[in-house]
């Protein structure tokens, strides 16, 4: 098995394990747990995603491992949209909480399934990261 | 599969890498992910026992790796096109 064989599996193994994981075995109980547990998984997706942008650029005579402008670009879209879904959740959970009028837990909860989408499309597009 | 489980493999991928004489930066992250995740599910199970929201000490310390994470990866990219 070739060098770049064998970092592409160990690598995919290893990037693809974070993810879902903490949904996996922990179940929130209240909204403020669920937002903050999404956060986790985004949080820890984008961890992966900063090492690959770290990678150089692919290229005559670039390592195996590197990055492409495409991949960093979609990555950085993915994330981008998935802040201002966390932000807008943050804000509705903080209203809910607050009894603000016309936010409730149905809301919040779109809010939260909206942001996870998102943070599940971003897994997925760290989870195929790859040797070139 | 239990997070330790998970760890564990993640720590044979790791040293096979070594033995290969080439350790990805992405198994890095991948260990360093997973960090993360233990950390929030320490949260989310403590809250479960206490009956409590994390805190918003908690929440603000989220935020900000968050937010550094975001914006390490804002940089590369920008760096990346400017290249």
């Amino acid at each position: 098995m070739s060098r770049s064989i064998l970092a592409f599996a160990a690598t995919a193994l290893v990037a693809t394990l974070p993810l879902g994981a903490c949904s996996l075995f922990v179940a929130p109980q209240s909204p403020a747990q669920a937002l903050y547990e999404v956060k986790g998984d985004f949080n820890a997706a984008i961890v992966v995603a900063d090492a690959y942008a770290g990678l150089p650029n692919c290229g005559p005579g670039a390592p195996a491992l590197c990055r492409t402008k495409d991949v960093l670009d979609s990555v950085r879209k993915t994330a981008d949209q998935g802040k201002k879904l966390l932000d807008q959740a943050s804000v509705d959970l903080a209203a809910y909480q607050a009894s603000a009028a016309g936010v409730t837990l149905a809301t919040v909860n779109a809010d939260i399934a909206a942001f996870q989408a998102t943070v599940t499309t971003l897994q997925g597009a760290v989870a195929t990261l790859k040797v070139k | 599969m239990s997070d330790s489980t998970l760890t564990q493999i993640a720590g044979w991928a790791g040293m096979a890498l070594k033995l290969a004489g080439s350790v990805s930066p992405l198994i890095a992250a991948g260990a360093a992910g997973l960090q993360v995740l233990e950390q929030t599910a320490a949260v989310i199970s403590a809250g479960q026992a206490s009956g409590q929201d994390p805190t918003p000490a908690q929440v603000a310390a989220q935020d900000a790796a968050i937010a550094s994470a975001l914006g390490k990866l804002d940089k590369a990219d920008d760096e990346a096109d400017g290249a």
